[in-house]
């Protein structure tokens, strides 16, 4: 037990910085997002649960995190299997360049975007040149909720790979080989033997993949203004407009926060379950 | 021991050269007391100016001129007017700004909420009554008419009016700024407002005609700060903003024939603008040594040289300027409104706007 103690001390670090700059600027943006006018009220809320502006930023940012997400998960567990494959070598090159869009500004991501995809980007001319595209209704997209989709997959994918090379590491392989020379199928030792190993860190690294999305400001500012009615976007309008309401800024962020954290722990709870029985 | 005297003699020279490179000297004054005033404002050393983006009304050529006259460092941000008056408010029992600047309506604004001092620069006599305060809490310094600035190498028919702009040929063509942060967002709900019968005690008409063009699916971008960048970029095919970045991007910026500027044939607004001393301004002297400037005839010509309008009346165009700009019977189709009523009504006006245009 005495060892124990000593062990809670370690904490002590983590405990404060948690509580000092999560829960205690949390409990203010609550507080505030309860005060109408000086007086205690749920005329925040109540605004964002009437009123369409809000409703659909809600959609928009759910429909954007969902879209990512999905595609974000399902190019990363391929990708981050061939990174393992490599030999040590190539792993160490292919996983350092994998972080290199982890470390951009939104900014800097917004702009490239613009360079490679707008309407005088490199890629839409070269479509030109060979389809004979129009390059305005081409690239008119990428300012638009489907252009974020695209922009986030940029620094979305680098973190499931990330996540998922874990995985791979720790995976015990004999146990493939073992499946298959007892004679199961291919389809069969996936489902019963690689999936299972795997699911935690899928799961992980698709809650994280959404939680960041949901959340992501600089590079939707950088490449579509404030046009795209997402949450993040309409908390910002809010605080700099000049009718600044900051109150209705601190509801959304609850519910922001609030919505983020119970999706990503209802998904976690279902799927961690099902794969641990299994 | 010797180490540090060199170290020290290092410092001083450097310090020396330093110091010889600010030491600026003004041999004609541009008017009655600026030597006076410069002495002052070089104790302080810089000027925060909120909101001047270079590449906004020629505010590069002020800083420059400003900068090789006084040799005080100047420092700025662009952040929309909107977005200025509630940066002042968030800082106002510590303020960092010395100036704002802004679409003049905010400038009222900014006096009602208690976020401005009292300034009259040089020549604030001659500035038309209805554009300034009479205390000089604010006082228009330029202005720009509402115009679309259309790239003709992404837009084959130039556009003509705001009726045009509907044409499903512009589909995914339109971009212009927020009126919830901007100032120009706003002009542009004014304008489009008094273009459909509506006018400043009914923006409606042009509201509902902006969210008829984010409906068809004309409207490419809402953009939340200057995209001057992006236009000259090629980014942009039809941009709704003010006349002087058309005439910055087709004639400094060299894009000449791609560019036409155009007043919409059912009409627009010419919108002035306007700065403000901060209260509580960290760097008072200088600040008041920048405002004295921007409303000197010297401070006037430079904003004239970038296609900006200057306040003051007997200013006038550089010939080379004057002959680029649209004929004068163009111009007899922006009208002035009544600004200081324009200030009341604009949040209701922004909130419109999302509800109607962002929340469809």
């Amino acid at each position: 037990m005495g060892e124990r103690r000593y062990l809670y001390l370690f904490l002590i670090p983590l405990i404060m910085i948690i509580t000092l700059f999560l829960l205690v600027p949390l409990i203010f943006v609550l507080r505030d997002s309860l005060l109408s006018q000086g007086r205690l009220s749920l005329a925040n809320y109540y605004a964002i649960f009437t009123k369409r502006l809000y409703l659909s930023s809600f959609k928009t940012s759910l429909l954007l995190s969902l879209t990512t997400t999905a595609i974000g998960t399902l190019i990363g567990i391929p990708l981050s299997y061939v990174i393992y494959r490599r030999g040590p070598r190539a792993q160490d090159l292919l996983l350092s360049l994998t972080s290199i869009p982890l470390v951009f500004s939104g900014l800097v991501v917004g702009f490239s975007f613009i360079v490679i995809l707008g309407s005088s980007g490199f890629i839409t001319l070269i479509l030109k040149k060979l389809f004979n595209i129009n390059p305005v209704e081409f690239s008119a997209f990428l300012f638009t909720w489907k252009g974020l989709v695209i922009a986030y997959l940029y620094f979305l994918i680098p973190r499931m790979i990330l996540t998922m090379t874990a995985a791979w590491a720790s995976f015990d392989w004999n146990l493939l080989d073992a499946a298959l020379s007892l004679g199961a199928s291919y389809t069969l030792t996936f489902r019963k033997v690689i999936l299972p190993a795997i699911a935690p860190s899928v799961i992980a690294g698709s809650s994280l993949l959404f939680a960041v999305s949901m959340g992501a400001f600089g590079t939707a500012f950088a490449l579509t203004g404030t046009g795209v009615n997402i949450v993040p976007l309409l908390i910002y309008t809010h605080i700099s407009e000049v009718g600044i309401e900051l109150g209705r800024a601190d509801a959304l962020a609850i519910l922001l926060t609030l919505l983020t954290t119970s999706i990503v722990m209802i998904y976690e709870r279902l799927f961690v379950r099902r794969s641990t029985r299994v | 021991m010797g180490k540090w005297v060199a170290l020290a003699a290092c410092v001083a020279l450097v310090v020396g050269v330093v110091s010889l490179a600010f030491a600026v000297e003004i041999k004609e004054e541009l008017y009655p007391g600026e030597k006076e005033l410069y002495e002052a404002a070089k104790k302080e050393g810089r000027v925060f100016s909120y909101d001047t983006g270079p590449t906004w009304a020629n505010w590069q050529g002020l800083f420059d001129a400003f900068k090789e006259r006084y040799g005080l460092e100047l420092e700025y941000n662009d952040l929309g007017s909107g977005a200025t008056v509630a940066r002042l408010e968030k800082e106002k029992n510590n303020p960092q700004a010395d100036t704002a600047y802004y679409f003049m309506p905010f400038g009222a604004m900014a006096k009602e909420k208690g976020l401005t001092e009292g300034f009259k620069p040089v020549n604030f006599d001659k500035i038309p009554d209805v554009l300034k305060d009479p205390e000089g809490h604010w006082f228009s310094i330029h202005k720009g008419t509402v115009v679309f600035v259309v790239n003709k190498k992404l837009v084959k028919d130039v556009p003509r009016s705001w009726a045009d702009l509907l044409d499903s040929k512009y589909s995914k063509c339109v971009v212009y700024l927020d009126p919830r942060t901007t100032g120009i967002g706003y002009a542009i709900v004014i304008a489009t407002a008094y273009a459909h019968g509506g006018n400043i005690d009914n923006l409606k008409p042009g509201i509902q005609y902006l969210a008829k063009l984010q409906k068809v699916g004309n409207v490419r971008m809402i953009e939340k700060t200057t995209e001057y960048d992006k236009f000259i970029k090629g980014e942009i095919p039809v941009w709704i903003t003010y006349d002087w970045n058309g005439y910055r991007a087709k004639y400094i910026a060299g894009l000449g024939d791609d560019v036409e500027i155009v007043i919409p044939k059912e009409g627009t607004i010419t919108a002035p603008y306007a700065i403000s001393l901060v209260k509580g301004a960290p760097h008072p002297n200088a600040a008041r040594l920048w405002l004295n400037f921007i409303m000197s005839e010297m401070g006037q010509r430079i904003f004239a040289k970038g296609f900006v309008r200057p306040i003051l009346p007997d200013i006038e165009l550089p010939e080379d300027v004057k002959e680029k700009f649209l004929p004068k019977e163009e111009y007899a189709r922006a009208i002035d409104v009544d600004w200081v009523k324009a200030q009341k009504v604009q949040k209701e006006a922004a909130e419109m706007w999302a509800s109607e245009v962002l929340g469809q």
